[in-house]
């Protein structure tokens, strides 16, 4: 006892007071929105009984900080190995998870309390604690009673929070008069108005949710949105496939290799809705490849096999699906009639739904679905959780159903019922316009407005529930449209929808509900053929780095060379065909080349000819023709000779052009060239003779 | 050219390091987690995050309107040892129009040796014209000489989450001097130029010869040595005999070399801290005996001390030794020579080593030999030793680390 036994205190100080609070604010939330009784009465007596030992001067010895460490190990031991006991009623996300986190905060907190070392001043680190006991604690679903008291106890927690915060100092005394009630006015008024504005805040929150999320909603749609946002995650809300489809409609989702029309591939099935949103809660398996005794031929080799069915045979129709949304790359769009996958990824995990999804598959990998000949079997029925309907259901909602259901006896006729109400009564349109104060399916289904596939698929399989039958909410592509220069099947963003799923008790089957106005279902969309060209060439390229990412090199190249041996082929029966037509066509006369000796001749005679008038200074222009030239020299007076000149050029030009030309002008040009050489040289010497 | 900090960075460093209170920082905390809880009102954390916002909020702008315009004067002692307090005093005057509320001093980029341990210490209101004193109190971890940054006097108000106002106090320097067990008994080596007791009236300038009396002249000593006048009184021959006199004037030697190594810098932090603590002892030793220290080498520093008969100079070795730290290099075969001069005049050479080696041997040997009397404390548990001590020597002492540094080294 002595160990536990320290100074006794006289006095307790307010910080600690304020500690003991918090304390009993968390133990009351905790009450309040986990229905969890038993811990938070313990924590708040242990933490009252805190004041007690403090006077006493009890004190347990806990040095440094590694208790909180092996504190957390205890906690993390009991989350992982101790049954969930909790009656949650409105649970959310990793609520247990929450709770778990909540106590270990308090049981800190009150560890704190009891410290030997915390005796003089607790630290600031305990208000860490309790904040964060606080947040965790409230991550569970609210009804408006209990929000309304989680609202005044958040206003409650930051009062004492305050208090704690300011009980944290040392008051150092001075002999000057205290302004007390100036301070105390105004640090009651902060917190007056701040209580105030917190609470509004909250409120108007609460209320203008919808606008908040739009304005969000819209921009996510311009920026980069992710795949909390695209309907495929483990919430979908009512807005998300169609924020899916109008952010950028005409990017290519999937590329389905085919015979047959691809239809619906599934990307998601939610069991549970609730406060306008569907929750994924179907517990998921770890799935192992089969060993296979046959091998299919169609598929690539280096893939694991994995069995989804019993009922697949070897001769099951295979269906190739390329996701190119990188966004989706880990999902795995199926059809209904799913038996087999074949992919890289190893393992994968499948629920209940046979919603498959590959994790860790970041990267835009094909894999392949074998489908049954026909519809699948399903004789284990329908789990409870496809009979699920929202707590707070409106009493609209329940109208409608008595009225749809008044005169159906069977699931078939239920569904056949609801069906046609929807397609009836109901128009498509993106976008609907709700009363913020409104329950959204029952002033939906009353007002009749014009929505989108969601609230279609939703109204249907909540009507359909409260008639008996189960049903799943599905979100995925349908995929129609066909690029022909290929052969492939294509899904767009555009082509995202939510459909039901329902549970035919008569037929032992899944059926597939489309409730949705016709011209809302996505439909096969008139593409250019140049637009399929270039997808189809992205396509042939995607197919490559596939073969690539999976290691099949060989196959890759073999892809690569392929067309290039189609090209050289057709290219070399192309040139073939043009010198077989070459050779058939009857041949054109070329022209003769002049090789007659004699024009040699003449090209000497008239090159003497130049020479020598170009030693007596008149050069033939290189443009000029012989004609030309001899008009030329007939009109220089001062040239001697110059008629003789003249007329040897014109003979010239005349033996030049005749057809055939005779050896006989050649000669009387020869020596009609050297009669005028010899005058002229006899006329020189002359003029030698007499100078 | 320094360049100038981003300044997201610049103020994050603000917000986190001054604007935001510890229990801001843990507000701010509660405020990003309930943010991501916040992000769908079907759970409501989103309240808690309106609240938090809203309260923050209110914080910032009843701060801003009532912050504190203060006029603030500070003294702090210069001086302290090491695991020691020291209080400084700030004085406040409220110059704005209203009450000064929850006025609190804080120190941002302390030095981490330093450490400022009633940071939350609170002076409530100050009345508008009026004046208070906030204590502050700074704890000294380590040895040396720190440079206080500016202390900012500021507000709290309300409720602790942020601070207010711009009122500071300069730069300030403190000097963290070392500790020490004093020692009750050192023994001095005998030095011939020494004279170990009694004390000298008289200052080093000035001094003289010590008339010790008359002898009779012995033939073949020089003839200036003879006392005419007594001489003549008592008739034969006679010289008068003198006796130089010396002080004990002490050189101290500090070896701070400690080799470059990763490993043992715990071990060899506590080896230098413990001959630093060494150090001092025995200059308060000799302070308490009015020896006077002449030189002190500490590491690659040489310090001579003007000496005088009233002056011991101890704070001058405190002040220098509270500075010491590790030199990667072995200076003292290079100091040597240099210091050769600087030791003629001193009579008693203690080394303080921290290890055991060729250089120190043979340093200690040159001082010897120069007619020194040298005493050697080797701080070292004797594990580590590069050499062996030799046993003959009886004035190299091995003295164990730890047992300076508790305290339990009174007499060597």
């Amino acid at each position: 006892m002595n160990r536990w036994r320290m100074k006794t205190h006289e006095k307790i100080p307010q910080q600690r007071m304020a500690a003991v609070a918090l304390i009993l604010v968390q133990s009351f939330t905790l009450a309040m929105l986990m229905n969890s009784y038993v811990f938070p009465i313990c924590a708040a007596v242990i933490a009252c009984g805190g004041l007690l030992t403090y006077r006493r001067g009890w004190s347990l010895s806990l040095p440094g900080d590694r208790w909180i460490f092996v504190l957390i190990a205890v906690f993390v031991v009991k989350y992982s190995v101790a049954p969930r006991e909790l009656p949650f009623d409105f649970e959310f996300l990793f609520s247990e998870f929450a709770y778990e986190v909540s106590s270990f905060c308090v049981v800190v907190e009150l560890l704190f309390l009891f410290r030997k070392e915390n005796q003089d001043k607790l630290s600031v680190s305990y208000l860490a604690f309790a904040i964060m006991g606080l947040v965790f604690s409230g991550n569970v679903r609210l009804n408006s009673v209990r929000r309304f008291g989680m609202l005044i106890t958040v206003q409650v927690f930051f009062v004492i929070w305050m208090w704690f915060s300011l009980k944290s100092r040392r008051t150092v005394s001075t002999s000057q008069p205290q302004s007390n009630l100036w301070r105390n006015s105004v640090m009651c008024g902060v917190l007056l108005v701040s209580a105030i504005a917190g609470t509004t805040m909250s409120t108007l929150l609460h209320r203008h949710e919808r606008t908040l999320e739009n304005l969000i909603g819209a921009y996510l749609a311009l920026g980069d949105r992710g795949q909390a946002r695209s309907g495929f995650s483990n919430r979908g809300g009512l807005e998300d496939i169609t924020n899916w489809q109008s952010d950028g409609g005409d990017q290519l989702a999937l590329q389905v290799v085919s015979k047959t029309v691809p239809g619906y591939l599934r990307g998601k099935v939610f069991d549970e809705f609730n406060m306008d949103r569907w929750l994924a809660t179907l517990p998921r398996r770890s799935l192992n490849p089969t060993v296979m005794d046959h091998e299919s031929p169609a598929v690539i080799e280096s893939d694991y096999f994995y069995e989804l069915d019993d009922e697949f045979s070897k001769e099951s129709p295979l269906m190739g699906i390329t996701p190119v949304d990188g966004e989706t790359a880990g999902h795995c769009f199926t059809p209904l009639n799913s038996v087999a996958i074949r992919c890289r990824t190893k393992p994968i995990s499948v629920d209940r739904s046979k919603i498959i999804t590959r994790p860790n598959e970041y990267e835009s990998l094909s894999y392949s679905i074998h489908t049954s000949h026909g519809p699948l079997h399903d004789r284990d029925g329908a789990e409870d959780n496809f009979l699920q309907i929202p707590s707070s259901l409106d009493e609209r909602v329940v109208n409608v159903a008595d009225s749809l259901f008044a005169n159906a006896n069977n699931s078939h006729q239920k569904i056949q019922a609801v069906s046609q109400f929807f397609r009836r009564n109901f128009e498509y349109k993106i976008g609907i316009d709700i009363p913020n104060d409104e329950d959204r399916l029952g002033y939906f289904l009353e007002s009749r407005s014009a929505a989108h596939c969601e609230y279609f698929a939703t109204a249907t399989a909540i009507l359909l529930r409260m008639g008996g039958v189960p049903t799943r909410y599905v979100t995925g592509y349908l995929v129609q449209e066909r690029n022909e220069i290929d052969k492939s099947w294509v899904a767009r963003r555009k082509d995202a929808h939510a459909w039901v799923e329902a549970y035919d008790k008569d037929a032992e089957r899944w059926v597939l509900v489309e409730s949705t106005p016709s011209d809302g279902v996505p439909a096969a969309s008139q593409i250019n053929p140049w637009q399929q060209r270039r997808e189809a060439i992205a396509h042939f390229f995607r197919s490559v780095q596939d073969q690539v990412k999976r290691g099949n090199f060989s196959k890759a190249v073999w892809l690569l060379v392929l067309p290039l041996l189609w090209i050289v082929v057709a290219g070399g029966a192309v040139m073939g065909m043009f010198v077989l037509v070459k050779r058939k066509l009857p041949r054109k006369k070329r022209p003769v080349i002049d090789s007659d000796e004699s024009h040699s001749e003449l090209a000497n005679e008239r090159m003497l000819m130049d020479s020598m008038l170009a030693k007596i200074g008149l050069h033939r222009l290189s443009n000029e023709t012989t004609t030309q030239f001899a008009e030329r020299i007939e009109m220089n007076s001062q040239l001697e000779q110059a008629v003789q000149f003249s007329g040897w050029y014109r003979n010239y030009s005349t033996c030049r052009f005749r057809p055939e030309p005779r050896s006989a002008d050649l000669e009387e040009l020869r020596v009609q060239r050297e009669k005028i050489s010899r005058t002229r040289k006899q006329k020189q010497l002359g003029d030698h003779t007499h100078a | 050219m320094k360049r100038r900090a981003p300044f997201m960075l610049r103020m994050t460093k603000f917000l986190v390091g001054f604007k935001l209170t510890p229990i801001g920082r843990i507000a701010v905390l509660g405020i990003f987690l309930s943010a991501v809880g916040g992000v769908t009102v079907e759970i409501p954390i989103y309240q808690i995050f309106c609240g938090f916002i809203c309260l923050f909020g209110i914080i910032e702008a009843t701060g801003i309107a009532l912050r504190p315009k203060l006029e603030v004067s500070a003294w702090l002692p210069e001086k302290t040892t090491i695991g020691e307090t020291v209080t400084g005093y700030v004085n406040i005057i409220n110059q704005g129009w209203f009450p000064a509320c929850d006025i609190m001093c804080a120190f941002f980029g302390m030095p981490k040796e330093l450490k400022h341990t009633d940071a939350d210490s609170v002076i409530h209101s100050i009345p508008r014209g009026e004046k208070a004193t906030l204590p502050f109190t700074i704890r000294a971890k380590h040895r040396g000489e720190f440079i206080l940054p500016e202390a900012r006097i500021h507000s709290t108000f309300p409720f602790n989450l942020m601070r207010f106002g711009k009122a500071k106090i300069p730069e300030c320097g403190l000097r963290v001097l070392p500790t020490f067990s004093p020692l009750e008994l050192l023994e001095l080596p005998f030095s011939h130029k020494s004279q170990n007791i009694g004390m000298t009236a008289d200052t080093r300038a000035g001094n003289s010869p010590e008339y010790l009396g008359n002898r009779d002249y012995v033939p073949g000593e020089p003839a200036r040595r003879l006392d005419f006048k007594a001489w003549a009184r008592v008739g034969r021959p006679v010289v008068r005999e003198f006796q130089e006199e010396f002080n004990s004037e002490v050189a101290i030697v500090l070896d701070t070399h400690r080799p470059w190594n990763l490993r043992h810098r715990k071990r060899d932090h506590r080896k230098l801290e413990a001959s630093v603590s060494l150090a001092a002892a025995i200059a308060h030793h000799l302070d308490q005996r009015s020896i006077p220290i002449e030189t002190f080498l500490a590491g690659e520093e040489l310090h001579l001390l003007q000496s005088s008969a009233e002056a011991t100079h101890f704070e001058s070795v405190m002040d220098v030794l509270s500075e010491v730290e590790f030199t990667p290099t072995d200076q003292l075969p290079q100091l040597l020579p240099m210091i050769s001069e600087a030791f003629e005049s001193v009579t008693i050479t203690f080394c303080v080593f921290i290890d055991w080696n060729e250089n120190r041997e043979r340093f200690t040997r040159e001082i010897a030999e120069s007619g020194c009397a040298v005493k050697v404390f080797v701080v070292n548990d004797g594990r580590q030793l590069s050499m062996p001590i030799p046993d003959d020597e009886s004035n190299i002492n091995l003295v164990d680390p730890q047992a300076i540094l508790s305290g339990e080294v009174r007499e060597l």
